[in-house]
């Protein structure tokens, strides 16, 4: 990977030692030592061993040395504090691409495993583009016969409207009709020919089932090189079956092109687990088209993103320590999904104003060797930014814990707000899942959980949501399917930053 | 570690009880805090100042307060027959609680409402409570017992010798 010496300006020597800014010349020395025993390219084979082997002597020809190390410190306040005047991205330093929390800094020393969470708030190295970039949006329409009911191809015609008239005079669309076979409507076509479209739509016939690997292989052939964003929505009311691995293989060929993948699920049948899997390889996200009121938010949100889009994708490289686990991986924002925790993960895009979110669970080995109160690696890595145009930026990454005994910190709110919600989306697929197993009692108590804990929140509208759901059980012994969606996209949507839940919560009142 | 409320065993360093949600970090840094010698925060320090150092108070809505008196739990509703609740509703010019309305208790981690099946339900802060779900109470939070509404006021946090005081009346 290029390294590109601005990333690296962003991870100072004492990060890349693992040590605090006070280390004692003697911690200074041990860190280094364990760090070569780690780095060396005789004894780690992975690519960018070398380069940041360069990187630990570096630091240590500074650190090590107290004259130098006096001017570096000196140059690390002042580039913080001109960061602090003029702004992020200030010209004299680079700002951090990156800020990370951790549930804990210091961990005790214990016999057995331990959990950890991480949270990265990320920035895209590149401002938006000023003009919209020109789109090509394939969009892959459900025509299986299914689509019959609840007024779902209504709505599916609807979105697509909506989607074209928030569409830029220099996008390209091209459209793919799918049951167990697939057919291209219409190739990438400029918006402008508005006619040819609502012809296309008026040509969907309902019949068979749905098959969805044949409509992304349809789509995967008809792909073209652009300068642009390529996006692919998938518009569907059913479960694939048999069809996944390949369905899925074609997903991560896409992820590595940079072609980002949604899914809008209707009614209350399809295949949410498997629709988020899809999406998640390609850094896009599924979600759940109530209505047209929904829709026609998440259709602008979606564009506007895709039109300002600041780097075509944001691939990220986790290599954790022998014995660590990547136990799940969330992006918490822009979109929430729950990312596959194979390296490189997608992350998909970002528009004017937001940061990547991304919340990590793993697990700690045994820790009680680890010589106390020193610094501990836990993993390293590397984001890698791919713009529109021009080469890639790979942003290597590291993360250390203290270890030794010593009383608990309340972790940073970040971390907590982002583990708690995640805590409650689990809850909801828990109840989700007793509740069809039979144990609706289970699934009842769960849900009265649930509702106290967002309710402690202060988020009453959705407390009361909640709470209506599991009382319905109560009564019903039972809950409609169509609620049973917009409770679960619900619990994911208090997944989102604050800011961004309240303005969809907002919008959807008016 | 065990999550006080529901019992499930969680891994060291869990942040909230993925059975329940209880947010198993405040018990963590209370811990801390208790082995530091410290005075626990105020959140985590209801629990602990239950002994004789405070008294639960009601304030009715014509700022009216009852202090509940005992170590609880207190029974909320009407009287029937010679059996007398700690909390008389109808006394306090409530007509539609119900006999065996709810129940205000001390648990580990904090005071705790739950509604006994009432007719005309139990409520906090304007959300509804289900039946025989407890409900952890803070100081402030506004409550209503079908037609008597009141706002609770838990004991603030008094001396640290209270810790000790729970640990030996527990």
């Amino acid at each position: 990977m290029a390294s590109n010496a601005n990333p690296l300006e962003s991870v100072n020597y004492y990060e890349i030692l693992g040590v605090p800014r006070k280390a004692s010349p003697e911690e200074i020395r041990a860190a280094y030592r364990e760090a070569v025993r780690r780095w060396h390219p005789d004894i780690n084979p992975a690519p960018e061993a070398h380069e940041f082997f360069l990187l630990v002597r570096q630091a240590y020809e500074v650190l090590s040395n107290p004259e130098k190390r006096k001017v570096y410190d000196q140059s690390l306040e002042q580039s913080r504090e001109t960061q602090e005047m003029r702004g992020v991205g200030g010209p004299a330093a680079p700002a951090p691409l990156t800020r990370v929390w951790v549930s804990y800094s210091l961990v005790p020393p214990l016999g057995e495993s331990q959990l950890w969470y991480a949270f990265w708030s990320i920035r895209a190295p590149w401002p938006a583009p000023p003009q919209p970039r020109p789109l090509d949006l394939w969009l892959l329409l459900d025509r299986s016969s299914s689509m019959r009911h609840q007024g779902k191809l209504a709505l599916l015609k609807e979105t697509v409207l909506e989607t074209l008239r928030h569409l830029q005079p220099t996008d390209r669309v091209g459209m793919v009709a799918f049951d167990d076979r697939a057919e291209i409507l219409l190739p990438l076509t400029p918006v402008q020919e508005r006619n040819v479209f609502l012809r296309a739509l008026g040509k969907i016939r309902l019949q068979g089932a749905t098959e969805m690997a044949h409509a992304l292989r349809t789509v995967d052939r008809a792909l073209e090189r652009h300068t642009g964003p390529t996006v692919v929505w998938i518009l569907t009311d059913g479960r694939t079956y048999g069809d996944e691995p390949a369905a899925l293989r074609i997903a991560r060929q896409w992820a590595r092109r940079g072609v980002i993948c949604d899914a809008f699920g209707l009614g209350d049948d399809w295949n949410e687990a498997f629709l988020d899997k899809l999406t998640g390889v390609t850094g896009g996200a599924t979600h759940y088209l109530e209505n047209l009121t929904a829709a026609r938010h998440l259709v602008q949100d979606y564009l506007r993103r895709y039109h300002h889009a600041r780097v075509r994708q944001l691939a990220v490289h986790f290599r954790p320590t022998p014995g660590v686990k990547l136990h799940s991986l969330y992006r918490m924002g822009p979109e929430v999904a729950h990312l596959d925790t194979r390296s490189p993960v997608a992350m998909g895009t970002v528009g004017p104003n937001e940061r990547w979110l991304v919340l990590a669970e793993l697990e700690l080995p045994p820790l009680y060797k680890v010589r106390p109160h020193t610094s501990w690696r836990v993993l390293q890595g590397s984001m890698e930014f791919i713009p529109f145009r021009g080469t890639p930026l790979s942003h290597p990454f590291l993360l250390d814990v203290r270890v030794g005994e010593g009383p608990r910190r309340v972790p940073p709110k970040v971390v907590l707000q982002a583990v708690e919600r995640l805590t409650w989306y689990r809850l909801q697929m828990a109840s989700r899942n007793a509740w069809r197993d039979g144990r609706i009692d289970e699934a009842r108590e769960i849900l009265s959980r649930l509702a106290q804990g967002v309710a402690r929140q202060g988020l009453r509208q959705a407390a009361q949501d909640i709470r209506r759901q599991a009382m319905e059980l109560e009564k019903e012994k039972r809950l409609n399917p169509e609620a049973e969606k917009a409770l679960e996209f619900g619990t994911r949507m208090l997944m989102l930053p604050a800011n961004v839940y309240e303005s969809r919560q907002h919008r959807d009142e008016r | 570690m065990e999550c006080p409320y529901c019992h499930h065993r969680e891994m060291p360093g869990a942040l909230f009880c993925r059975h329940c949600g209880y947010p198993l970090w405040e018990e963590e840094a209370q811990d801390a805090a208790r082995k530091a010698g410290a005075a626990a925060p105020a959140e985590g320090a209801r629990g602990a100042s239950r002994g004789r150092g405070g008294r639960v108070r009601l304030r009715l809505q014509h700022g009216r307060e009852v202090a509940l008196q005992g170590p609880g739990p207190w029974l909320i509703g009407r009287p029937s027959g010679a059996s007398r609740p700690d909390v008389d509703a109808q006394a306090l010019g409530a007509q539609h609680v119900s006999r065996q309305h709810a129940r205000l208790e001390w648990r580990r981690n904090g005071l705790f409402l739950i509604d006994l099946g009432s007719t005309n339900g139990t409520w906090v802060n304007g959300a509804r409570l289900l039946p025989h779900e407890p409900q952890r109470l803070h100081s402030g939070d506004r409550v209503r017992w079908a037609d008597l509404e009141v706002q609770i006021f838990l004991p603030t946090p008094g001396p640290s010798s209270h810790v000790a005081q729970e640990e030996t009346s527990a």
